[in-house]
């Protein structure tokens, strides 16, 4: 018996499975909805107890004042020591005042960015520590130091590592401060910060801050906060120098003759760009912070005296009506902007080219551009505006009109043709010609599939093709373009998947979409092929008219920023030849019309006036 | 809102599984129809023969199939026959001879039996000028023997479809031997006060090269008028030929124009007639001469209307230009070409007279002379009233061609052959 239960208990140790003793692993715990997080006794006591630090550290500091003030009025006086010691009183007792019970327990409900900066260090200090979540957050960098002078101004300088130029703090900041000055400089003389900024410190861009909203602003940004004890002011020197990549060619808008330079991720250097190219007064760029959480600088230009302000009240009040935490990219601004973004259609323009940028302030309409984005958003547009490139005036108006016509022709067919080949293959088969027809039929003789299979077959393909190239590593990318070309249309052809005219109508589809300038673009109007592909197998050329109607109601109730879609079209207003073919360049006279400029004209009647005057060499 | 689209998109949906798809056919699964023949059957019944594209083989070898070939095996189409008494009977006999619904959109000829034509096409013409699925553009031709006969002999030698032969062939007409009437013309003259239908005739050759003119030359002429089917020519090509036209009186057709009153019926209706004639010498009988001539203007036909008779003014402006003078004669300059222009006048005023007679005594109008009478009637009960057959039939027409040399080929003027002897002098 003994033995048995020995031998199965033996037995059951060696088969029975036991699990390791792990702790058991991390699973992220669901907040219960409704029910409210409990505040912990604690939290108010921390408070209590902040309050009562920063009391006694007050009380601290009275007692050292009151030390010293014993130790120099035991010494023999000197008015300089007596002026000093008076200052330093002066600041203690404003600190005492900030410190009643009542006006802390104010301020801790308080935002902590409305706080108006202490005069004394210490206090400043813990308060960007907690802002900061110091000590864990590595980024704020800390630096103590003392300003040689009669008295000697304690001092501290934040800056966050990675933003800021190492060369510029220790040249343009630390060096003056601590070496360059004499012993005799009195700081507390008049304003402490006037007399820094005007006298000491070489800085190109140095301005005070008095909350610690404004110096969380200029530190995040990349700027230097420089806290004097005693000083209810914070100095903020500009110490920009993040690393960012340099200006570079465009690389979804290249151009044979126009210029070659695009939009970088930094905001000023874009900023510059498209001043470079308009160099005048009257280019304004007015900056605005966008994402709660992420502060983004938001640029917005425009030509003064020329745009239609409302244009510009208008995108300013949008953009400031923006409450996210964070715009990731001018596209996700452009989504927050747009007056209907349930529609695949851009209704800005989205360039990476300056002088695109430029040529559309010369319009009258706005840009806004985004830091970290090498994309300026131009808005309001007309669906003609996204046929145009860059270099359209760079070539003849001839050579310039037919790219243009071409472009529209390509999106024509990349929307209709394949609805179109339905539609005809499966409804008016009479509408082709005989030898065509027989053709078609010929090549569909072995092809297991309706032609609407096949036709959705082949685009389904191509546009994996087509993200699949996108997506790959550019090393990778020959190579998929040999296996979609090759393989896919060659052996679904011999395989009989597909009929060839099937190869042929997606290709010409295919190609046609590349046509068409603006990315986006080119993406709404393939989405939209789709919907006539279908509605040309359910009712044939009856549904693609149907379809292309409603296309065209839908387009002409779009609005950009306030002007229609369809302008100069529908609603039809006074347009120049800059719509569909491009006129001569000495013809384009007027500005748009529906951007309702200040300004309408732009060239003078004549424009090339060397025509009326005699030839040189003849100037009898 | 949310509710409003919710409707909105059933709606559509419900509009679209409603209405869509069911008329939907693909490509391949519908027999095209490319010729239909007529021909008179016994008991008052009709023989309707439909010529069907068999797309492999006309089409030219499918994806990958590599059938590639001149026709494909099996040949380039099928042929099938039917007795019934109506051609929708036989609509839906073809069907069951196929697995494929037979489209009759592509039919592009309409090849009617001598036999059946001269027993009238009227109910017929009811039939397909109704039925929306036939194209006005389907052409019409009138055949000697049977249709049938024909569609089955007629082999293109150079197309591979036989649409491409007949709409090809019927496109490119300047000789002015033949004229392509479809459909929708022929209904028109139907229906017309002053015009008679004509169409154009065909037949198959039978290749022994027997020389069987229409009719004897006029002086004028080198060649010979010829019917389709008797052109004297042997070889391996298609034996189908076009020359003449079939006149109709109403819907029955009456008689066959050959090919030079063909050419004449061409030139006064302007239908772009240019081309080659060969003409007797004037100054040197026993030689010719090569012209090429086309249409200088539109013709012009005056009307009048005497005491009930019609009287017709026809002018016509040949231009013309020397292809060869084998005589040697210098017909380039001066009283010589005179002429030759008045030969070539005389020439093209004969045929005209002679198609003239020809359809006065047929009582068919084909040019329209009726057309330009019209405006002469006090008013429309006149008009109506009017026996346009018996008008034309009683008419005077006076024919006057004019011709013009513009052109002398490539030589300038004729020199003498080095090999011409004294007794055959130099014109020059």
């Amino acid at each position: 018996m003994n033995i048995i239960t020995k031998n199965f208990k033996a037995l059951k140790e060696l088969i029975l499975y036991k699990p390791p003793e792990i702790p058991s692993p991390f699973v992220l715990g669901e907040k219960e909805e409704g029910r409210p997080e409990p505040v912990s006794p604690l939290d108010q006591i921390h408070a209590d107890a902040d309050m009562h630090a920063s009391l006694l550290r007050c009380a601290e500091r009275l007692a050292k004042a009151l030390e010293k003030a014993r130790k120099i009025l035991t010494q023999p006086l000197r008015t300089e020591t007596l002026a000093s010691l008076a200052k330093e009183l002066e600041a203690l007792q404003e600190q005492q005042a900030q410190l009643t019970p009542l006006l802390q327990a104010y301020n801790r409900k308080q935002d902590p960015l409305d706080q108006t900066v202490s005069t004394s260090l210490q206090e400043n200090r813990l308060m960007l520590e907690r802002l900061y979540n110091l000590p864990a957050n590595k980024d704020l960098v800390m630096r103590e130091l003392t300003i040689p002078g009669t008295p000697p101004v304690a001092a501290i300088l934040f800056f966050i590592d990675g933003l800021i130029d190492k060369d510029t703090i220790n040249l343009a900041v630390l060096q003056p401060l601590m070496l360059l000055g004499n012993t005799h400089r009195q700081l507390y003389d008049g304003r402490p910060t006037t007399r820094l900024i005007t006298e000491y410190l070489p800085s190109n861009q140095v301005r005070t801050a008095t909350t610690f909203g404004d110096v969380l602003d200029s530190l995040n940004l990349g700027d230097t906060a420089l806290f004097l004890d005693g000083v209810s002011e914070a100095v903020l020197l500009e110490t920009k120098g993040q690393e960012h990549r340099s200006i570079d060619r465009p690389q979804m808008e290249q151009s044979v003759r126009g210029s070659q330079s695009a939009f970088t991720e930094t905001l000023r250097v874009n900023t510059g760009l498209v001043r470079a190219i308009l160099r005048t007064s009257d280019l304004t760029t007015e900056i605005s912070n966008i994402g709660v959480r992420s502060n983004t600088l938001c640029a917005v230009m425009y030509l003064h005296s020329l745009v239609n302000p409302r244009l510009v009240q208008e995108m300013k009040r949008r953009l400031d009506g923006i409450k996210v935490d964070h715009v990731t990219s001018a596209g996700a601004l452009l989504l927050q902007l747009i007056d209907h973004p349930m529609l695949p259609f851009p209704q800005a323009l989205t360039t990476e080219r300056p002088d695109r940028v430029a040529a559309a302030l010369l319009e009258g309409r706005l840009a806004v551009l985004l830091d970290g984005s090498p994309f300026a958003i131009v808005a309001p547009i007309s669906m003609f505006t996204l046929f145009h490139t860059g270099e359209d005036f760079s070539f003849s108006w001839i050579a310039a009109s037919f790219l243009r016509l071409l472009r529209f022709i390509g999106t024509f067919l990349t929307l209709t043709l394949p609805a179109i080949y339905i539609a005809i293959s499966y409804f008016h088969q009479e509408a082709i010609p005989t030898d065509m027809i027989l053709a078609i039929a010929a090549a569909r003789e072995r092809v297991p599939f309706p032609s609407i299979l096949e036709i959705l077959m082949m685009e389904f393909a191509f546009e994996l093709l087509r993200e699949a190239g996108t997506r790959i590593p550019s090393l990778l990318g020959p190579s998929i373009g040999i296996v979609g070309g090759i393989i896919l249309g060659q052996a679904a052809v011999s395989a009989g998947i597909v009929s060839p005219i099937t190869v042929v109508i997606v290709a010409v589809t295919g190609l046609a979409s590349f046509a068409i300038p603006d990315y986006s673009y080119s993406y709404a109007i393939r989405l939209f092929r789709f919907v006539l592909e279908i509605l040309a197998f359910m009712l044939g050329l009856v549904g693609v008219a149907c379809g292309l109607l409603a296309l065209t109601a839908l387009l002409c109730s779009v609005k950009s920023l306030g002007v229609p879609y369809l302008s100069p079209v529908a609603p039809k207003t006074r347009a120049g030849y800059d719509i569909v073919l491009r006129g001569p360049i000495y013809t384009q006279e007027l500005r748009p019309d529906d951007l309702n400029a200040q300004d309408r004209r732009r060239q003078a009647g004549v424009s090339r006036q060397w025509r009326e005057e005699p030839p040189a060499g003849r100037e009898e | 809102m949310i509710v409003r689209l919710l409707i909105t998109a059933l709606l559509l949906g419900v509009m679209l599984l409603c209405s869509g798809c069911y008329g939907a056919r693909e490509t391949e699964d519908i027999a095209y129809v490319l010729v239909i023949g007529i021909d008179k059957a016994a008991d008052g019944q009709q023989k309707f023969t439909y010529q069907i594209a068999r797309p492999r083989g006309a089409g030219g070898g499918g994806g990958g199939g590599g059938e590639g070939g001149e026709k494909g095996e099996g040949g380039a189409w099928v042929i099938n026959t039917f007795t019934a008494p109506t051609p929708s009977e036989t609509r839906m006999l073809l069907k069951s001879t196929m697995s494929r619904f037979p489209n009759i959109g592509h039919v592009c000829a309409f090849i009617i039996g001598e036999d059946a034509a001269r027993e009238g096409l009227g109910d017929l013409m009811s039939y397909f000028m109704r039925n929306r699925d036939f194209r006005g553009t389907m052409i019409m031709v009138v055949t000697e023997g049977t249709a049938e006969e024909y569609i089955k002999r007629n082999n293109p030698k150079l197309e591979t479809s036989v649409a491409k032969y007949y709409e090809t062939l019927l496109a490119n007409m300047e000789s002015g031997y033949y004229l392509r009437t479809d459909l929708h013309d022929f209904y028109l003259g139907l229906k017309a006060e002053g015009v008679s239908p004509y169409a154009a005739y065909s037949a198959t050759n039978p290749m022994s090269g027997a020389d069987r003119p229409a009719a004897p030359p006029a002086p004028e002429e080198a060649g010979k008028p010829y019917i389709a089917g008797d052109v004297p020519r042997t070889g391996e090509g298609d034996p189908t030929e076009f020359a003449g036209l079939a006149l109709f009186r109403g819907d029955r057709m009456v008689g066959i124009l050959d090919s030079d009153e063909t050419r004449a019926v061409s030139i006064l209706r302007s239908k772009g007639v240019r081309g080659y004639v060969g003409i007797v010498d004037p100054l040197k009988p026993e030689k010719n001469i090569n012209i090429a001539f086309r249409l200088g203007a539109k013709p012009k036909i005056k009307a009048a209307l005497y005491d009930g008779t019609p009287l017709y003014k026809v002018s016509v402006f040949i231009e013309a230009e020397i292809m060869g003078i084998p005589s040697g004669i210098n017909y380039e300059l001066g009283e010589n070409r005179v002429l030759l222009e008045n030969q070539i006048s005389q020439l093209f005023a004969g045929h005209i007279s002679r198609m003239l007679r020809h359809t006065q005594m047929l009582g068919s109008d084909p040019v329209g002379f009726g057309l330009h009478l019209r405006p002469q009637f006090p008013d429309y009960n006149a008009l109506k009233q009017a026996d346009f057959t018996a008008l034309y039939q009683a008419a005077e027409i006076q024919v006057n061609v004019t011709t013009k040399i513009r052109r002398t080929g490539l030589d300038w003027q004729t020199s003498p052959w080095q090999t011409h002897n004294a007794e055959d002098p130099p014109h020059d």
